[in-house]
């Protein structure tokens, strides 16, 4: 009696090891796609220095309108601040986005007030949204929920289906395409109940320092569009990053008055 | 008696005397009909639409921090039936206030100022009055309403959507995650003022966007008796439910809304809110209105006046031989002023009374035949372009005891310079 007992015991370990089998293999790949995403993170994030560039971002409407606008951005990720001056168009110049941690304000030089913003708001009625400027952190605010290998043009990439951990994050869902060298080539934003809303593709990053920063990214809105031709034409949105510096800058350049200073000046 | 009847055969007698002031008095009363009736009858159109907009005549709002929400829906309606205030119906309802939702379709997009889930059953009798360009509001009832949407004309006529068409419903979620939902274009109201911007669905349906509980409210919408003054009903539901809930301060104006859901009160607190409180901006402009023709109303009276003024002085100077008959028959001197005085008096309603049937008779003309709707601001104040009117009995009287006042006045004068006259003078002196 007592053997047979022991018999099932020793049955049922062996099927409890043999059934969680595959759920530990699987499970591995998801620390393994983890530590992807924390390469990712630490590959275009500048935590050792200030960062600063020229932004042009270039909004083209399907159908042809297309309206420019030419950027400063400052941006200190140890600190999860930046700070965006408008100097193109004339209409906006002077406008500036300033983001210290959590909060985001929008300042406006002809009434000379700071207005809150959100990081989901379109980023000048662009398909940027005022969140493509932070540091990345998909590693803080996304788990990986599955992954692949694809072929993503001349690159092979692991795609990795990330779901937010938090609710700080503008899309619940992404997708991103990893190629080998740990750069994200494109990603696709998808809203809670998995719309496709954009798709954004990096074809080139420039080395600053020992860190990467796109050259251009191009973003297609994907519910914004206008068939043409036969064709499907998206809204697009290309963003130019030129003269990246990594120059140290002093701690006023993230302030409110920063931005008043700044208009001051111009007046 | 006698002096009454004598009055009015004089006034028969003269009639053709009377006759330019008569027309006069008629027009400038029918003229007062026709633009009070039409400012009242526009705030009436108003306000229909306003309150399916603003949840209702009367929305109890609950103000829950930054958010909005009643946790207790069903505990406010059970007190609202019990206290048995004048209400057409009650409905909960789900609104997004922040205007970040968007519909797309086609590669088209639209804002909208507002998302409101509604309990369609509920709030049947409300959208009666609404016309529909395409589909019904019937489509919604039931189960066959999930996943539906009714959207304005204005924002079909934008997305080039039509009843049945898929539409995408963009709306962030309550912690302000981008969300979507694909609806179907169940019914296109025609509503092209700011009224338009925005969308019926399903409480729950909204809910879903907006990631709250499925049966959330925000909300509650009550539809109130004809007849009946929201602003006092208001405040009497908001003591009501002060007894047994937190209420905010009364709320009067659009300001005062802001103000309250800006403080971001840390208890939930409700907020009893009369139509007339959030339309505080256009009512101001229609009072405007209002003043402007009763200016116009002023001028024309004071020009009325002069001319009755004028003809009763020569009236008197014509009758002064009447008049001398008249005393030296023993009739006194307050006797002979009464005489002119229930003429003018009967000149004054007796002309109001036609002036008010033809304003009457203009009204329904202006009704049935003017269409606005080319017009893209007379969304506002018409329903499918069409103008409306309503005649308030007040304000039928205030007029009618308004005219006849400045009437009286103008015949004063030349009455007591009348019953004035020496008999043997005025029998001397008569033409």
């Amino acid at each position: 009696m007592y053997n047979r007992e022991k018999k099932i015991s020793l049955l049922l370990t062996f099927a409890i090891i043999f059934l969680s089998f595959p759920l530990l293999v699987f499970a591995t790949p998801n620390s393994e796609h983890m530590n992807l995403l924390r390469k990712v993170d630490y590959l275009v994030n500048f935590t050792e220095h200030d960062l600063s560039a020229e932004y042009t971002i270039q909004r083209r409407d399907p159908g042809g309108a297309v309206s420019t606008t030419v950027a400063t951005m400052f941006r200190r990720d140890r600190t999860d601040q930046f700070l965006i001056l408008i100097l193109e168009p004339l209409s906006d110049r002077g406008k500036g986005y300033l983001k210290q941690g959590d909060n985001l304000w929008l300042y406006d030089p002809v009434s000379r007030s700071f207005t809150f913003t959100s990081a989901r708001e379109r980023f000048q009625n662009s398909s940027a949204r005022n969140s493509d400027f932070n540091r990345s952190s998909y590693s803080e605010d996304y788990t990986v929920v599955s992954a692949r290998s694809e072929r993503l043009g001349t690159f092979n990439c692991t795609v990795l289906d990330l779901q937010a951990v938090n609710t700080r994050v503008s899309f619940p869902r992404v997708r991103l395409w990893v190629c080998e060298n740990n750069l994200v080539r494109q990603i696709q934003d998808f809203s809670l109940s998995g719309q496709l809303m954009r798709t954004t593709a990096i074809p080139t990053y420039q080395r600053v320092g020992d860190k990467w920063l796109p050259v251009t990214m191009v973003i297609l809105d994907h519910l914004v569009f206008q068939n043409i031709g036969g064709r499907r034409e998206y809204e697009r949105t290309t963003i130019t990053i030129r003269d990246p510096s990594l120059q140290t800058l002093p701690n006023s350049v993230y302030t409110k008055e920063y931005l008043e200073r700044v208009n001051e000046r111009r007046r | 008696m006698t002096i009454m009847y004598l009055a009015l055969r004089n006034l028969f007698m003269r009639r053709k005397r009377y006759a330019l002031m008569a027309i006069a008095i008629l027009l400038g009363f029918s003229l007062i009909t026709v633009l009070s009736s039409m400012a009242f009858g526009t705030l009436e159109t108003i306000k229909t639409k306003a309150a399916r907009y603003f949840s209702g005549h009367i929305a109890v709002i609950g103000f829950d921090g930054p958010d909005f929400a009643i946790s207790n829906p069903d505990e406010i309606i059970e007190k609202l039936k019990k206290a048995r205030f004048p209400l057409k119906a009650i409905a909960k309802r789900s609104v997004y206030y922040d205007g970040g939702a968007r519909i797309f379709f086609s590669g088209n997009s639209i804002s909208q100022r507002r998302a409101i889930g509604i309990d369609f059953e509920a709030e049947r009798e409300l959208f009666k009055s609404l016309s529909f360009l395409e589909g019904s509001y019937d489509s919604m009832l039931g189960d066959n309403g999930r996943g539906g949407i009714l959207i304005s004309r204005v924002a079909a006529e934008i997305l080039g959507a039509r009843v049945g068409d898929d539409v995408i419903f963009y709306m962030p979620t309550k912690e302000g995650q981008h969300n979507t939902a694909i609806m179907i274009v169940r019914g296109i109201f025609n509503e092209t003022s700011i009224f338009g911007y925005t969308s019926y669905m399903r409480i729950d349906d909204l809910n879903m966007l907006h990631n709250k509980k499925e049966d959330a409210v925000t909300d509650i919408a009550l539809h109130i008796k004809e007849g009946v003054n929201f602003e006092r009903l208001a405040e009497r539901i908001r003591v009501t439910l002060g007894k047994s809930f937190t209420v905010s301060p009364r709320i009067n104006t659009n300001q005062d809304f802001s103000n309250i859901s800006a403080s971001h009160p840390t208890i939930e607190t409700l907020g009893v809110i009369p139509v007339d409180a959030q339309l505080s901006e256009i009512r101001d402009v229609l009072n405007a209105f209002l003043i402007g023709t009763y200016f116009i109303l002023a001028i024309f009276i004071v020009i009325v006046m002069i001319g009755i003024l004028n003809t009763y002085r020569v009236l008197v100077h014509e009758r002064t031989r009447e008049i001398g008959t008249m005393r030296a028959m023993g009739m006194q001197k307050s006797q002979v002023k009464l005489l002119f005085l229930i003429e003018a008096a009967a000149l004054s309603l007796i002309s109001s009374f036609f002036g008010f049937l033809l304003g009457v008779i203009s009204l329904n003309v202006i009704v049935k035949f003017v269409d606005l709707s080319a017009l893209f601001f007379a969304g506002l104040f018409t329903e499918n372009g069409k103008l409306s009117f309503f005649i308030d009995p007040k304000m039928v009287l205030y007029n009618t005891i308004f005219m006849l006042f400045a009437v009286l006045l103008a015949a004063w004068g030349p009455a007591t310079k009348a019953s004035n006259l020496p008999p043997v003078q005025a029998l001397g002196k008569g033409i």
